[in-house]
Protein backbone atom coordinates (compact mmCIF):
# COMPACT_ATOMS: atom_id res chain seq x y z
CA UNK A 1 0.00 0.00 0.00
CA UNK A 2 2.70 2.45 1.18
CA UNK A 3 4.81 2.09 -1.84
CA UNK A 4 1.78 1.90 -4.17
CA UNK A 5 0.94 5.26 -2.77
CA UNK A 6 4.65 6.31 -3.18
CA UNK A 7 4.83 5.26 -6.96
CA UNK A 8 1.54 7.17 -7.64
CA UNK A 9 2.71 10.29 -6.17
CA UNK A 10 6.10 10.57 -8.23
CA UNK A 11 4.24 9.53 -11.17
CA UNK A 12 1.62 12.04 -10.55
CA UNK A 13 3.87 14.96 -9.88
CA UNK A 14 5.92 14.36 -12.96
CA UNK A 15 3.04 14.39 -15.03
CA UNK A 16 1.62 17.79 -13.49
CA UNK A 17 4.82 19.45 -13.20
CA UNK A 18 5.38 18.30 -17.45
CA UNK A 19 2.42 19.43 -18.07
CA UNK A 20 2.41 23.10 -16.22
CA UNK A 21 5.23 23.57 -17.84
CA UNK A 22 3.38 22.78 -21.35
CA UNK A 23 0.50 24.03 -20.95
CA UNK A 24 -0.31 26.97 -23.09
CA UNK A 25 -2.31 29.59 -20.16
CA UNK A 26 -5.17 30.79 -22.28
CA UNK A 27 -6.59 26.95 -24.08
CA UNK A 28 -10.33 26.09 -22.82
CA UNK A 29 -10.93 22.67 -21.29
CA UNK A 30 -13.37 20.15 -22.29
CA UNK A 31 -14.16 18.79 -19.24
CA UNK A 32 -15.75 15.54 -18.41
CA UNK A 33 -18.23 15.50 -15.25
CA UNK A 34 -18.00 11.87 -14.38
CA UNK A 35 -15.25 9.71 -14.64
CA UNK A 36 -16.65 6.64 -15.29
CA UNK A 37 -19.05 7.60 -17.97
CA UNK A 38 -18.73 9.70 -21.77
CA UNK A 39 -21.13 12.73 -22.64
CA UNK A 40 -22.10 13.20 -25.78
CA UNK A 41 -20.42 16.74 -26.31
CA UNK A 42 -17.06 16.63 -28.14
CA UNK A 43 -14.51 18.51 -28.72
CA UNK A 44 -14.22 21.52 -30.91
CA UNK A 45 -12.06 21.39 -34.63
CA UNK A 46 -8.73 21.41 -34.02
CA UNK A 47 -8.53 20.93 -30.10
CA UNK A 48 -6.04 18.91 -28.76
CA UNK A 49 -6.20 17.71 -25.20
CA UNK A 50 -3.94 15.52 -22.39
CA UNK A 51 -5.75 13.39 -20.19
CA UNK A 52 -4.73 11.19 -17.23
CA UNK A 53 -6.37 8.42 -16.26
CA UNK A 54 -5.46 6.83 -12.65
CA UNK A 55 -7.90 3.97 -10.97
CA UNK A 56 -7.52 2.54 -7.68
CA UNK A 57 -9.24 -0.46 -7.02
CA UNK A 58 -9.52 -2.57 -3.56
CA UNK A 59 -10.68 -4.06 -0.96
CA UNK A 60 -11.58 -7.70 -2.98
CA UNK A 61 -13.25 -10.25 -0.60
CA UNK A 62 -11.65 -13.79 -2.47
CA UNK A 63 -7.56 -11.73 -2.00
CA UNK A 64 -7.78 -9.62 1.01
CA UNK A 65 -4.24 -8.28 -0.29
CA UNK A 66 -5.58 -7.23 -3.43
CA UNK A 67 -4.96 -3.51 -4.65
CA UNK A 68 -4.66 -2.21 -8.45
CA UNK A 69 -3.43 1.04 -9.70
CA UNK A 70 -4.24 1.49 -13.45
CA UNK A 71 -2.90 4.84 -15.65
CA UNK A 72 -3.91 5.81 -18.66
CA UNK A 73 -1.90 8.47 -20.78
CA UNK A 74 -4.89 9.58 -23.32
CA UNK A 75 -4.20 12.69 -26.21
CA UNK A 76 -7.69 13.84 -27.64
CA UNK A 77 -8.02 15.87 -31.32
CA UNK A 78 -11.04 17.29 -32.51
CA UNK A 79 -10.75 16.32 -35.81
CA UNK A 80 -14.27 17.99 -36.65
CA UNK A 81 -16.93 19.76 -34.69
CA UNK A 82 -18.43 16.35 -34.55
CA UNK A 83 -15.68 13.57 -35.04
CA UNK A 84 -13.06 13.11 -32.31
CA UNK A 85 -10.22 10.77 -31.66
CA UNK A 86 -8.02 9.64 -28.91
CA UNK A 87 -4.69 7.87 -28.43
CA UNK A 88 -4.00 6.26 -25.45
CA UNK A 89 -0.35 6.24 -25.39
CA UNK A 90 0.40 3.82 -22.21
CA UNK A 91 -1.79 2.09 -20.31
CA UNK A 92 0.44 0.53 -17.47
CA UNK A 93 -0.52 -1.23 -13.77
CA UNK A 94 0.53 -1.49 -10.55
CA UNK A 95 -0.64 -4.80 -9.38
CA UNK A 96 -1.03 -6.54 -5.68
CA UNK A 97 -2.40 -10.02 -4.86
CA UNK A 98 -1.45 -12.49 -2.47
CA UNK A 99 0.63 -14.18 -4.63
CA UNK A 100 2.54 -11.77 -6.54
CA UNK A 101 3.23 -7.60 -6.72
CA UNK A 102 4.21 -6.35 -10.37
CA UNK A 103 4.38 -3.40 -12.96
CA UNK A 104 3.66 -4.13 -15.99
CA UNK A 105 2.47 -2.55 -19.66
CA UNK A 106 -0.76 -3.49 -20.55
CA UNK A 107 -2.10 -2.11 -23.92
CA UNK A 108 -2.25 0.80 -26.52
CA UNK A 109 -5.89 2.01 -27.52
CA UNK A 110 -7.25 4.36 -30.16
CA UNK A 111 -10.91 5.50 -29.57
CA UNK A 112 -12.95 7.28 -32.04
CA UNK A 113 -16.67 9.36 -31.01
CA UNK A 114 -19.22 10.68 -33.64
CA UNK A 115 -21.60 12.81 -32.39
CA UNK A 116 -24.82 12.05 -34.18
CA UNK A 117 -26.80 14.69 -32.10
CA UNK A 118 -25.67 17.49 -30.14
CA UNK A 119 -27.29 17.76 -26.18
CA UNK A 120 -29.33 21.45 -25.72
CA UNK A 121 -32.39 22.14 -24.35
CA UNK A 122 -34.61 21.50 -27.64
CA UNK A 123 -32.61 17.88 -27.94
CA UNK A 124 -31.56 14.97 -26.75
CA UNK A 125 -28.16 14.44 -27.36
CA UNK A 126 -26.64 11.15 -29.14
CA UNK A 127 -22.88 9.83 -29.82
CA UNK A 128 -21.20 6.44 -30.76
CA UNK A 129 -18.55 5.36 -29.20
CA UNK A 130 -15.38 2.73 -30.48
CA UNK A 131 -12.33 1.79 -29.04
CA UNK A 132 -9.60 -0.74 -30.45
CA UNK A 133 -7.28 -2.10 -27.27
CA UNK A 134 -3.73 -4.15 -28.05
CA UNK A 135 -1.32 -5.23 -25.81
CA UNK A 136 0.93 -8.30 -24.96
CA UNK A 137 -1.60 -11.20 -25.26
CA UNK A 138 -4.90 -8.94 -25.32
CA UNK A 139 -6.96 -7.83 -27.67
CA UNK A 140 -10.53 -5.64 -26.86
CA UNK A 141 -13.00 -4.19 -29.33
CA UNK A 142 -15.45 -1.79 -27.19
CA UNK A 143 -18.59 -0.21 -28.61
CA UNK A 144 -20.56 2.55 -26.54
CA UNK A 145 -24.09 4.39 -26.78
CA UNK A 146 -24.01 7.49 -25.77
CA UNK A 147 -26.90 9.37 -24.37
CA UNK A 148 -27.38 13.02 -23.06
CA UNK A 149 -30.21 15.04 -21.45
CA UNK A 150 -29.57 18.38 -20.63
CA UNK A 151 -32.33 20.03 -18.29
CA UNK A 152 -30.66 23.59 -17.11
CA UNK A 153 -28.14 22.75 -14.37
CA UNK A 154 -29.13 18.76 -14.06
CA UNK A 155 -28.06 16.51 -16.80
CA UNK A 156 -28.79 13.08 -17.90
CA UNK A 157 -26.43 10.57 -18.98
CA UNK A 158 -27.08 6.49 -20.04
CA UNK A 159 -24.14 5.42 -21.71
CA UNK A 160 -24.50 1.29 -22.96
CA UNK A 161 -21.90 -0.53 -23.41
CA UNK A 162 -20.87 -3.45 -25.45
CA UNK A 163 -16.82 -5.18 -24.91
CA UNK A 164 -15.38 -8.26 -26.64
CA UNK A 165 -12.20 -9.25 -24.92
CA UNK A 166 -9.73 -12.02 -26.25
CA UNK A 167 -6.63 -13.22 -24.01
CA UNK A 168 -3.68 -15.23 -24.14
CA UNK A 169 -0.86 -16.72 -26.22
CA UNK A 170 -3.13 -17.84 -28.80
CA UNK A 171 -5.68 -14.80 -27.98
CA UNK A 172 -8.30 -18.13 -27.50
CA UNK A 173 -9.77 -16.83 -23.85
CA UNK A 174 -12.09 -14.59 -25.05
CA UNK A 175 -15.35 -12.75 -23.04
CA UNK A 176 -17.85 -10.29 -22.87
CA UNK A 177 -19.49 -7.68 -20.99
CA UNK A 178 -22.30 -5.55 -20.99
CA UNK A 179 -22.54 -2.49 -18.79
CA UNK A 180 -25.49 -0.05 -18.32
CA UNK A 181 -24.11 3.13 -16.80
CA UNK A 182 -26.28 6.26 -15.46
CA UNK A 183 -25.77 9.44 -14.18
CA UNK A 184 -27.35 11.97 -13.10
CA UNK A 185 -24.91 15.81 -12.66
CA UNK A 186 -25.73 18.88 -11.05
CA UNK A 187 -23.97 21.85 -11.96
CA UNK A 188 -24.40 24.57 -8.59
CA UNK A 189 -22.18 26.81 -10.48
CA UNK A 190 -20.70 26.79 -14.33
CA UNK A 191 -17.47 25.28 -13.15
CA UNK A 192 -18.50 22.69 -10.83
CA UNK A 193 -20.37 19.46 -11.23
CA UNK A 194 -21.78 16.98 -9.31
CA UNK A 195 -23.00 13.49 -9.58
CA UNK A 196 -24.23 10.11 -9.33
CA UNK A 197 -23.79 7.34 -11.34
CA UNK A 198 -24.94 4.00 -11.13
CA UNK A 199 -23.29 0.99 -13.03
CA UNK A 200 -24.58 -2.39 -13.98
CA UNK A 201 -22.24 -4.75 -15.02
CA UNK A 202 -22.51 -8.56 -16.84
CA UNK A 203 -19.70 -10.45 -17.43
CA UNK A 204 -20.03 -13.69 -20.28
CA UNK A 205 -16.95 -15.67 -19.88
CA UNK A 206 -16.58 -17.73 -23.40
CA UNK A 207 -19.73 -16.28 -24.39
CA UNK A 208 -21.35 -18.69 -23.29
CA UNK A 209 -23.26 -17.89 -19.87
CA UNK A 210 -23.92 -15.18 -17.94
CA UNK A 211 -21.32 -14.24 -15.25
CA UNK A 212 -22.18 -12.56 -12.10
CA UNK A 213 -23.78 -9.11 -12.29
CA UNK A 214 -22.29 -6.44 -10.23
CA UNK A 215 -23.53 -2.88 -9.31
CA UNK A 216 -21.42 -0.10 -8.40
CA UNK A 217 -22.89 3.25 -7.35
CA UNK A 218 -20.63 6.04 -6.29
CA UNK A 219 -20.96 10.35 -6.35
CA UNK A 220 -18.43 12.26 -8.45
CA UNK A 221 -17.26 15.81 -8.20
CA UNK A 222 -15.22 17.53 -11.31
CA UNK A 223 -14.24 21.53 -11.15
CA UNK A 224 -12.88 23.05 -14.54
CA UNK A 225 -10.90 26.25 -15.05
CA UNK A 226 -9.36 27.69 -18.03
CA UNK A 227 -7.34 25.42 -19.91
CA UNK A 228 -7.12 22.26 -17.66
CA UNK A 229 -10.27 20.27 -15.63
CA UNK A 230 -10.23 17.65 -12.94
CA UNK A 231 -12.68 15.17 -11.92
CA UNK A 232 -12.92 12.82 -9.10
CA UNK A 233 -15.36 9.83 -8.32
CA UNK A 234 -15.21 6.76 -5.98
CA UNK A 235 -17.36 3.56 -6.37
CA UNK A 236 -18.88 1.47 -4.17
CA UNK A 237 -20.10 -2.51 -4.74
CA UNK A 238 -23.59 -2.67 -3.94
CA UNK A 239 -24.03 -6.53 -4.90
CA UNK A 240 -21.50 -9.26 -2.95
CA UNK A 241 -19.38 -10.30 -6.06
CA UNK A 242 -16.29 -11.42 -4.45
CA UNK A 243 -13.82 -11.74 -7.00
CA UNK A 244 -14.56 -8.04 -7.92
CA UNK A 245 -13.41 -5.09 -5.64
CA UNK A 246 -15.48 -3.42 -3.80
CA UNK A 247 -14.02 0.14 -4.33
CA UNK A 248 -13.04 1.76 -7.18
CA UNK A 249 -11.97 5.24 -7.14
CA UNK A 250 -10.88 6.94 -10.87
CA UNK A 251 -9.23 10.51 -11.41
CA UNK A 252 -9.17 12.19 -14.13
CA UNK A 253 -7.46 15.46 -15.31
CA UNK A 254 -7.26 17.01 -18.73
CA UNK A 255 -5.31 19.72 -20.08
CA UNK A 256 -5.81 21.41 -23.58
CA UNK A 257 -3.44 22.59 -25.76
CA UNK B 1 -30.01 -1.13 -1.26
CA UNK B 2 -33.27 0.85 -0.27
CA UNK B 3 -32.03 4.00 0.14
CA UNK B 4 -30.23 4.26 -2.36
CA UNK B 5 -33.26 3.23 -4.91
CA UNK B 6 -34.97 6.03 -2.98
CA UNK B 7 -32.48 8.64 -3.57
CA UNK B 8 -32.28 7.71 -7.07
CA UNK B 9 -36.27 7.87 -7.19
CA UNK B 10 -35.91 11.55 -5.25
CA UNK B 11 -33.31 12.56 -8.42
CA UNK B 12 -36.27 12.04 -10.78
CA UNK B 13 -38.72 13.93 -9.30
CA UNK B 14 -36.66 16.93 -8.64
CA UNK B 15 -35.67 16.18 -12.54
CA UNK B 16 -39.40 16.20 -13.44
CA UNK B 17 -40.01 19.36 -11.48
CA UNK B 18 -37.61 21.37 -13.69
CA UNK B 19 -39.46 23.64 -16.57
CA UNK B 20 -36.51 23.08 -19.15
CA UNK B 21 -38.67 26.07 -21.42
CA UNK B 22 -37.49 28.73 -18.91
CA UNK B 23 -34.04 27.89 -19.96
CA UNK B 24 -33.86 29.18 -23.63
CA UNK B 25 -37.68 31.13 -24.37
CA UNK B 26 -38.55 30.26 -27.56
CA UNK B 27 -39.03 34.06 -29.03
CA UNK B 28 -42.80 33.49 -30.39
CA UNK B 29 -42.91 33.34 -26.15
CA UNK B 30 -41.36 36.84 -25.38
CA UNK B 31 -44.30 38.67 -26.26
CA UNK B 32 -42.17 40.94 -29.38
CA UNK B 33 -43.05 42.05 -32.62
CA UNK B 34 -40.37 43.34 -34.06
CA UNK B 35 -36.98 41.85 -34.85
CA UNK B 36 -38.48 38.45 -34.65
CA UNK B 37 -35.38 36.93 -37.79
CA UNK B 38 -32.78 38.86 -35.34
CA UNK B 39 -34.02 36.83 -32.44
CA UNK B 40 -34.94 33.06 -33.70
CA UNK B 41 -31.04 33.61 -35.16
CA UNK B 42 -29.71 34.65 -31.14
CA UNK B 43 -31.64 31.91 -29.94
CA UNK B 44 -30.33 29.31 -32.32
CA UNK B 45 -26.87 30.75 -31.61
CA UNK B 46 -27.48 30.34 -27.95
CA UNK B 47 -28.44 26.92 -27.90
CA UNK B 48 -26.08 25.29 -30.61
CA UNK B 49 -22.77 27.33 -30.13
CA UNK B 50 -22.58 27.89 -26.56
CA UNK B 51 -23.45 24.38 -25.99
CA UNK B 52 -20.90 23.32 -27.42
CA UNK B 53 -18.97 23.34 -24.63
CA UNK B 54 -21.32 23.56 -21.80
CA UNK B 55 -24.82 23.35 -21.18
CA UNK B 56 -26.93 25.87 -22.26
CA UNK B 57 -27.35 28.45 -19.30
CA UNK B 58 -31.01 29.48 -17.98
CA UNK B 59 -30.62 32.94 -19.23
CA UNK B 60 -32.55 34.24 -16.48
CA UNK B 61 -30.25 33.18 -13.85
CA UNK B 62 -27.85 35.69 -14.17
CA UNK B 63 -28.75 39.81 -14.00
CA UNK B 64 -28.28 41.73 -17.09
CA UNK B 65 -25.34 43.55 -16.04
CA UNK B 66 -23.46 40.57 -15.84
CA UNK B 67 -24.17 39.50 -19.00
CA UNK B 68 -23.48 42.88 -20.41
CA UNK B 69 -20.51 43.40 -18.70
CA UNK B 70 -18.92 39.79 -18.51
CA UNK B 71 -20.85 37.06 -19.89
CA UNK B 72 -21.33 38.14 -23.37
CA UNK B 73 -18.22 39.79 -24.21
CA UNK B 74 -16.10 36.51 -22.76
CA UNK B 75 -18.37 33.74 -24.20
CA UNK B 76 -17.91 36.06 -27.85
CA UNK B 77 -14.37 35.53 -27.72
CA UNK B 78 -14.33 32.35 -26.67
CA UNK B 79 -16.52 31.27 -29.09
CA UNK B 80 -15.12 33.20 -32.03
CA UNK B 81 -18.80 34.66 -33.04
CA UNK B 82 -18.81 36.96 -35.88
CA UNK B 83 -20.20 40.69 -35.29
CA UNK B 84 -23.39 39.65 -36.78
CA UNK B 85 -23.72 36.87 -34.50
CA UNK B 86 -22.80 38.47 -31.68
CA UNK B 87 -25.33 41.30 -32.76
CA UNK B 88 -27.98 38.47 -32.75
CA UNK B 89 -26.79 36.42 -29.64
CA UNK B 90 -27.22 39.71 -27.43
CA UNK B 91 -30.18 40.92 -28.49
CA UNK B 92 -31.47 37.71 -27.62
CA UNK B 93 -30.27 37.11 -24.33
CA UNK B 94 -31.15 41.09 -23.61
CA UNK B 95 -34.90 40.15 -25.21
CA UNK B 96 -35.47 37.62 -22.65
CA UNK B 97 -33.75 39.35 -19.54
CA UNK B 98 -36.38 42.49 -20.25
CA UNK B 99 -39.16 40.17 -21.21
CA UNK B 100 -38.89 38.73 -17.77
CA UNK B 101 -38.93 41.75 -15.79
CA UNK B 102 -42.16 42.85 -17.37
Amino acid sequence: MQKGIRIIFRYLLSVVLLLIVLSPKDAFATSRSTPWLYETRTMIKGEVEYEQWITWKTNKKSDSRFEEFRFRHEIEWGVTDEFQLAFYVADWRHKRTSSEEHTYFHDIAVEAIYQLQAPNPDQMGVALYGEVRYGSEFFELEGKLLFELELDQVNLLYNFVIEAEWEGQDFDEDKGKIENAFAVTYQPTPSTTLGLQVIWEVEFPDWSEQGDDVVYIGPSISTQSDGWWIAVSPLFQVTNVDSEPDLQVRLLFGIDF
Amino acid sequence: MDKILITICLCFVFIGCMDVTKVAPKVDTLGLQQNIALLEQGRDIYINRCTKCHNAVRITRYPIKQWQDKILPEMILESRLSPAQSKAVTAYVLAVLLSNQK
